[in-house]
């Protein structure tokens, strides 16, 4: 495969001696917006963490650009060009907007942290307003875009984001994706987890589905409805099927 | 002249809409340095005995605060810390008869190269573990000054600490009497709260409150979050040995009992209770808690219990302390509104 692909092969992953991916085999091309959902404990967030170097890898391979990245601590991964933004809160909330960016620029040379800081405001003008605003004070939506400001400051390839819309209002969860949006259709690959399907499988080009640290189906939102989705969810095999595809 | 300008230019303009009084800030302090220095003609030598003691808790206080305060890592090793710093200025005072500023440094480095093997294993552990292993680390101190004879001395101690002495080349002194005690308390107090000052104003004060704030997000976004704790937790303790060397010149004993949880609570009481995370509120906390402990052994069958009973008020009704009164109290000074 190419190289600006990320490829995982049989990963198998989980915490301590607790595997929670059992052999989850994925290719994403450059540039794709993929939404990463299924059922409570089916290992979504685990995959995340463990593409971001958080979790503990038993097998398997992650190709990117070249390498297998497998195994690399999270610092190294951020600086091969992927960003994490956790699920919840994730800001130094008693810290400034602007005190916040500049700690999310601590790997970076003194030099480059003005432009990297204007970078990110140009992206979102919000927080530019909002740039003494101590990042406790402000709406979860706008923690949120924060939040996805820290992470893309380092100008990743790849962004994973875990369920950004948790504890989000309607209109605040609109603004998130659309700023999602926004990012991908500047290049930007982003891996979604969402519990929010119906949004997810708005906004995302693919839809991945994984049930017990497996994939269980692939392929476009607009190739499956809801209540296959919630069949998938619930019993791993769609309808009139006998084994689920993939 | 300058007064028609002014109206000149803004003919209309109403008087500032932000009604600010006069800052009162800087004559405060000048006022505050006054006092502190001409406290030892104002009030009587065990009121000035009791400052002395504050003082000296003030500094394992400023390393502890570091600590809880800057870091978020609750400790209660900062007694042990004391102790090792008390029993190093005490022998090299006792044995080798050095001025004590060699004391002095000698104690804050001992303390904190101690430090750094107990808090390797320590900083591994999260929470109330390390809290009970820094609880260890005073117990162990404890046992290890009783037991050592034939270094400590046992339960018997060591007595007979000189007085502070400075030694210039041919020119020395001696720092004899409250009153000069007093000022070498306070000008080392006065260094340390500098200290912290510049500590946390830098670039590693803020990657502290990172790691207090949130410790994975910190380490994610490339804090050496572990480096960082392991440095604040000698910092700590290089400013407990410091205040133990005081405390040894002071007493001129130092005994097994200089390592007591009673010390490590007092100390935690001084952040807590003053403001975790504040200077102010720190130096506040040390002069009124180990101060109300003193004032109150006037009635020394009730004294326990209204310390106690203290401390409740302040579980109760400050939960921060005494730091956000104390701002509140500075920006009215400051003129706010």
């Amino acid at each position: 495969m190419a190289d600006s692909n990320l490829s995982i092969k049989n990963l198998r992953a989980g915490y301590g001696s607790l595997d929670i991916l059992n052999g989850v085999d994925l290719d994403i091309p450059q540039g794709q917006f993929v939404a990463l959902m299924g059922p409570n404990g089916a290992g979504k967030s685990t995959l995340l963490k463990t593409l971001y170097g958080m979790t503990t890898i038993k097998e398997g391979s992650i190709d990117w650009q070249g390498k297998n990245i497998a195994g690399y601590k999270s610092r190294a991964i951020l600086g091969e060009g992927i960003s994490f933004v956790p699920q919840g809160r994730c800001n130094f909330p008693v810290m400034t907007v602007e005190e916040n960016l500049q700690m999310a620029a601590y790997t970076l040379r003194d030099s480059q942290v003005k432009t990297d800081r204007d970078y990110v405001y140009d992206l979102f003008p919000i927080l530019k307003t909002r740039r003494t605003t101590l990042a406790g004070n402000m709406s979860g939506g706008e923690q949120q875009l924060l939040e996805v400001a820290m992470a893309v400051l380092q100008r990743p390839k790849v962004l994973l984001v875990d369920e950004p819309s948790v504890g989000l209002s309607p209109a605040a969860i609109g603004i998130v994706f659309n700023e999602l949006l926004r990012l991908h259709a500047s290049g930007l690959t982003i891996l979604l987890v969402e519990q929010n399907t119906k949004k997810a499988m708005e906004v995302a080009e693919r839809a991945v589905i994984l049930r017990l640290g497996k994939v269980i189906w692939d392929g476009q939102p607009k190739n499956i409805t809801h209540d296959e989705l919630g069949e998938l969810f619930l019993t791993g095999k769609m309808r009139g099927e006998t084994e689920a595809v993939h | 002249m300058s007064l028609t300008q002014t109206s000149r230019e803004t003919p209309l303009a109403e008087p500032s809409l932000e009604v600010r009084r006069r800052d009162l800030r800087l004559p405060l302090g000048i006022l505050v340095a006054i006092v502190a220095l001409s406290a030892p003609f104002l009030i009587g030598s065990y009121a000035l005995h009791a400052i002395i003691i504050a003082l000296i808790f003030l500094l394992p206080a400023h390393g502890l605060n570091l600590l809880v305060g800057y870091t978020g890592l609750l400790s209660l090793a900062q007694a042990a810390f004391f102790g090792i710093g008390a029993y190093t200025a005490g022998l090299l005072a006792v044995h080798y008869g050095t001025p004590f500023y060699v004391n002095l440094v000698a104690a804050g480095l001992m303390a904190g190269l101690i430090a750094l093997p107990l808090g390797i294993p320590a900083l591994r552990l999260r929470a109330t573990s390390f809290v009970m292993c820094t609880l260890g680390f005073v117990i162990i101190g404890q046992a290890i000054a009783k037991n050592w004879i034939s270094v400590t001395r046992g339960d018997m101690g060591l007595s007979s600490i000189p007085k502070p002495f400075f030694a210039l080349g041919p020119a020395s002194f001696t720092v004899s009497g409250t009153t000069g005690f007093y000022y070498l308390t306070l000008a080392v107090a006065v260094l340390a709260t500098l200290a912290v000052w510049a500590i946390v104003r830098s670039p590693a004060g803020r990657n502290m409150i990172a790691i207090r704030e949130n410790e994975t997000l910190a380490e994610s976004v490339g804090v050496p979050t572990w480096r960082y704790k392991l440095i604040v937790f000698m910092l700590s303790a290089v400013f407990a040995g410091v205040g133990g060397s005081i405390y040894a010149h002071y007493l001129t004993v130092v005994s097994p009992l200089t390592f007591q949880m009673y010390y490590s609570t007092t100390m935690l009481i001084i952040v807590l209770g003053g403001g975790a995370g504040t200077i102010s509120g720190v130096v506040f906390g040390s002069l009124l808690f180990v101060g109300l402990s003193e004032a109150l052994r006037v009635a020394p069958e009730l004294r326990m219990i209204a310390y106690g009973f203290c401390l409740l008020i302040l579980v109760f009704w400050f939960k921060k302390g005494f730091a956000p009164l104390l701002n509140r109290f500075w920006s009215f000074v400051g003129g706010v509104k």
